[in-house]
């Protein structure tokens, strides 16, 4: 824009607490999972080097934090060993190397504290015919003081699934044990957990058929039985046989992007209730052609029913409005959520929501791809949104990164909403931006507008990485968001946010006359004289399940809360004389809180 | 006659005919000599033939093929000019066998350009180019000629990035001409290349180059920052065209860009406020304002403004979009559409624009795509464009021997 003089010539011509895993428990993973590997760039290529795992991670701590940094990268210390492996040692420069994987805040064994799930990528035959195959997922349990245990082993998921990439957690069988969706390459896989502290795979009687490549899920009762159905990005229609080759201008050969190979279609399987699902993509309507990624279940247009978002790499990002006619209307164009400012498809990737300007509306944040800013659609009402990245301050300051996982979350107590971004390039050599990148985050000025404050991030923030996947949740309970980063080839990163609010209170939903995790409730309270909303929702992020539970600053006088809970579709109540400091679950109806641990 | 007298006779015929046939013989080394001395040398016979090759190709032929013969068949310039000679006569197939015998890294650089340039025009392409890339090489002043042959050529082709290299080797090669410093950096911005872009005005900055230009180009380089989303850069270079040139009306719009950047709606606003008397009578400034009410939430002013816009500019996608968001937030739902229908008519056109464009790369010959790219410019009513690619077309057609 602006005012510039025009040029002629040639210009014109070209124109993302139990026996079986008791603490004594915990055994090393297995040779075959993934192990952590040396960090790689854009000239050394992962898997080439033989550095032992632990130079990885003497590197990611090699810079100490500081004592004003919002996050303290505490990998080293928490146990974690695990890194997603996307075979790019192979060199075959294939598509599916480009998307990396997800991270689940899953609390498996009931004990009040958040565990930790990754999917663990694959790997690619080097010679001969081609040959894709999984590698296993890991799963840390929580044992407190920062500490994990990997229980992968002793959970079941010992066997690799398919290439995969996202994850997503839900009670699918209603027992009170939150289960595992993982998106793959092939064949997505459900595991049911046994609440012995394992997980089984739901076979053939989950009449799941979940095939193609399966990127992000979130799952969300859209015909309000009470059941969550599942909903399924899926990416393109590439394989093996079809992959092209893409070389640069100067002879060097990279990934090919996703216009090279044609879109596909999202999924949805609606929970039966005897266990199974029932594929019914077509009957609500899923059709158009997309290359979905990150996805979210919430209620977009607050009419009550719950709504999927689907962020789409070059082409226009999906609306998907549910309705009483449970069929799905795709509205992102006239909703203003498909394109960017100036009309045009991106490459989307993450994507999260939130009220960031306080005016307790559902706003949108997409993260997309280099040469484009991250888009931040406000909220107008009525089902409209306007793309606001420049309004919010957020113009230009990731245009020269490519975005991944991300999330909108008052991480330093503020009651305001602020912004994290995981940036790394799916091209290896041929991008205008690096490889691997740093991260950004941004400081919510009262709802007006976005400050960077990366610097000040923390050991994570000043380093560069092929980030992609990201959960937040309070893995502590000391009332401060924590992220879990997932990085392709390299160690999973643990940073805990120093900024724990001075006062707060937690809260999770258990809905009675529908969904128990009430996707799509609205949930308000009083802080600082004003009012503060926040919005459950599924499959946030990038291919990614953020903490179920929702925290809420509260002023430092207070004693106890009061949160008023509008049920998606229902009435509104409100509960009152809520403990600070403590973790209550919202039991539909009760008016009541039941106090849960800790 | 007595036996003594005939014998006195004899010698003196003897003595007389050896005097003559000596003096036969020193005259004939004399010439001789005198012809080996002042014969031509190749050399000479070579720039005599270049001399008759401008009235009488025959004579040049004799000598250059004299040249030649004298040199053993061992000289490359002769050959050359030999071969630009049998061009000239269009006896390709002589002209193009003896080309690849030349070697052309002892040929001068005037006489490859000059059988380049030849076989160019002829449709010759392939020996065209191996002739003009020799001499692109030497770095001399023919290079400049070569260069611009060859530039042209690589956007007949589509070539992008061989069009690039050539338009920035010939910048580097005359670097105190504007022009094709202007050359390069629209080139690149057109291909959105906007690092190397950046790069090429920050190196255009260091020649010696006119004032003005050097002005324009810091501007130029305001807005690539801005285009990066590099604030801090576009901060410093329009601090310092502050100092070097007051409150200038570009210099407004470089600051409003980047007040918008950086989210200072207000500031873009009292910005444009300002400068608008002198722009008014620019669609764009209406664009500009507008987008900027939209931006603040100001629906109704946007709406006002976009609408003029799109008026003076009727086949600006972005600003169709935008008006339809503006509409949209107003709940004016049909005209929303209308003009979401139209940005999106008008980005149809311009993806299968880049579309095709990217096919021609792969099939340069093909009329029908040029014909498409004629048309689709023609509806965009980008008439220049429009002619320049209905002229690919008809010379494609002519060299094909269709009507």
């Amino acid at each position: 824009m602006g005012f510039r003089r025009g040029w002629p010539w040639i210009v014109l011509f070209l124109g993302a607490a139990l026996a079986g895993c008791g603490r004594s428990s915990v055994k090393p993973a297995t040779p075959a999972k993934p192990v952590l590997q040396p960090s790689s760039d854009a000239t050394n290529p992962a898997g080439s080097s033989s550095a032992p795992a632990g130079e990885s991670e003497a590197t990611a701590s090699a810079e100490a934090n500081r004592p004003d940094d919002w996050f303290e990268d505490a990998t080293l210390e928490s146990g974690i060993r695990f890194a997603y492996r996307n075979g790019r040692e192979a060199g075959r420069f294939y598509i599916l190397e480009s998307l990396g994987g997800g991270a689940a805040m899953i609390d498996y064994d009931l004990d009040g504290v958040l565990d930790l799930f990754f999917t663990g990528g694959g790997t690619i035959s080097t010679g001969g015919p081609v040959s894709i195959a999984g590698l296993p997922s890991a799963l840390y349990r929580n044992e407190g003081q920062r500490q994990f245990g990997d229980v992968t082993n002793l959970c079941g998921f010992e066997a690799p699934p398919d290439f995969s990439h996202g994850c997503a957690v839900t009670d699918y069988d209603a027992d009170g044990f939150p289960d595992l969706f993982v998106c793959c390459y092939g064949r997505s896989r459900l595991y049911r957990n046994l609440g012995d502290g394992s997980f089984a795979e739901a076979g053939d009687e989950a009449r799941l058929p979940a095939l193609g490549w399966h990127t992000g899920a979130a799952f969300a009762d859209l015909d309000r039985d009470g059941l969550p159905d599942l909903f399924v990005s899926r990416y393109t229609d590439w394989s093996p046989e079809a992959d092209q080759v893409c070389i640069d201008q100067h002879g060097v050969q990279d990934v090919c992007g996703p216009g090279s190979y044609p879109g596909t279609t999202c999924q949805f399987f609606h929970n039966a209730g005897d266990g199974a699902f029932d594929d019914w993509s077509q009957r609500v309507g899923l059709a158009g052609n997309i290359r979905g990624l990150g996805v979210v279940a919430a209620d977009f247009n607050a009419d009550g029913w719950v709504d999927f978002y689907v962020a789409s790499d070059e082409s226009p990002k999906h609306l998907y409005l549910g309705g009483p006619e449970l069929r799905f209307t795709e509205d992102a164009v006239a909703a203003g959520v498909a394109v960017s400012e100036n009309g045009r498809a991106e490459g989307s990737m993450g994507v999260d929501v939130g009220d960031y300007n306080g005016d307790g509306l559902l706003d949108i944040l997409v993260t997309n791809f280099e040469n484009e800013d991250n888009a931040l659609y406000r909220n107008l009402g009525d089902g409209l949104f306007m793309h606001s990245t420049i309004a919010s301050g957020l113009g230009g300051v990731s245009r020269m990164r490519v975005g991944w996982g991300t999330a909108m979350t008052d991480f330093d107590g503020d009651g305001w909403l602020d912004l994290f971004v995981l940036n790394g390039n799916p091209l290896y050599h041929t991008g205008l931006s690096p490889f691997k990148q740093a991260p950004q985050l941004f400081r919510n000025r009262q709802g007006k507008r976005f400050e960077e404050v990366s610097p000040q991030g923390g050991v994570f923030f000043r380093q560069a990485h092929a980030g992609r996947g990201l959960a937040v949740g309070d893995l502590d309970n000391d009332g401060a968001p924590d992220i879990v980063t997932v990085q392709v080839n390299d160690p999973v990163r643990i940073l805990y946010n120093r900024l724990a609010p001075k006062n707060f209170v937690r809260v999770q939903l258990a809905a009675r006359h529908g969904e128990r995790e009430a996707t799509g409730a609205r949930l308000t309270i009083e802080y600082d004289r004003r009012r503060l909303v926040r919005f459950v929702v599924q499959g946030a992020g990038y291919l990614s399940r953020f903490d179920p539970r929702l925290i809420f600053p509260v002023d430092e006088s207070a004693s106890t809360a009061e949160v008023a809970v509008d049920w998606p579709g229902r009435a509104t109540e409100t509960f009152r004389g809520l403990a600070v400091r403590q973790t209550h679950l919202l039991i539909e109806g009760r008016g009541d809180t039941q106090h849960v641990a800790p | 006659m007595l036996p003594h007298e005939q014998a006195a006779l004899a010698t003196g015929r003897r003595r007389r005919r050896f005097a003559l046939a000596a003096g036969v013989g020193t005259a004939a080394a004399v010439a001789c000599g005198l012809w080996l001395v002042a014969r031509p040398t190749p050399t000479r016979l070579l720039e005599q033939g270049l001399l008759a090759a401008r009235t009488d190709r025959n004579a040049a032929e004799r000598l250059f093929r004299r040249a030649l013969a004298d040199a053993d068949g061992q000289y490359p310039d002769a050959q050359m000019a030999l071969c630009s000679l049998l061009a000239r006569r269009e006896s390709w197939d002589e002209a193009l066998a003896l080309f690849d015998t030349v070697d052309q890294q002892a040929c001068r650089a005037d006489l490859l350009l000059d059988f380049g340039q030849r076989s160019y025009r002829a449709g010759r392409r392939a020996p065209a180019l191996e002739a003009l890339n020799e001499v692109r090489r030497r770095h001399t002043p023919e290079s400049v000629q070569a260069l611009e042959l060859l530039i042209f050529d690589y956007a007949e082709w589509e070539r992008h990035q061989d069009l690039i290299d050539a338009t920035r080797e010939l910048a580097r090669l005359q670097p105190d001409d504007p022009a094709r410093w202007s050359e390069l950096i629209d080139l690149l911005k057109s291909m959105n290349r906007n690092s190397e872009c950046l790069t090429a005005i920050q190196e255009a900055l260091r020649q010696d180059l006119p004032d003005d230009f050097q002005r324009d180009l810091r501007h130029q380089l305001v807005d690539r920052l801005i285009v990066s989303g590099d604030v801090a850069g576009a901060k410093r270079e329009i601090a310092q065209l502050e100092l070097d040139e007051g409150d200038s009306l570009r210099l407004s719009g470089d600051k409003l860009d980047l007040y918008r950047l950086e989210g200072d709606l207000e500031k873009a606003l009292e910005m444009v406020t300002a400068i608008f008397p002198e722009i008014q009578d620019r669609p764009d400034a209406y664009y500009v304002r507008g987008t900027i009410y939209l931006d603040l939430g100001r629906f109704a002013e946007a709406a006002g403004d976009l609408k003029r816009a799109v008026t003076g500019l009727p086949f600006h996608n972005e600003a169709h979009f935008k008006l339809a968001q503006a509409y949209r937030a107003l709940a004016l739902t049909k005209e929303a559409e209308r003009h979401r229908k139209l940005a999106a008519r008008i980005s149809e056109k311009r993806k299968r624009i880049g579309e095709l464009l990217n096919q021609i790369v792969d099939d340069p010959q093909n009329r029908q795509i040029c014909n498409d790219l004629a048309a689709l410019h023609r509806e965009l009513e980008e008439f220049e464009l429009a002619r320049r690619w209905e002229h690919r077309a008809a010379r494609q057609s002519a060299a094909a021997g269709l009507p």
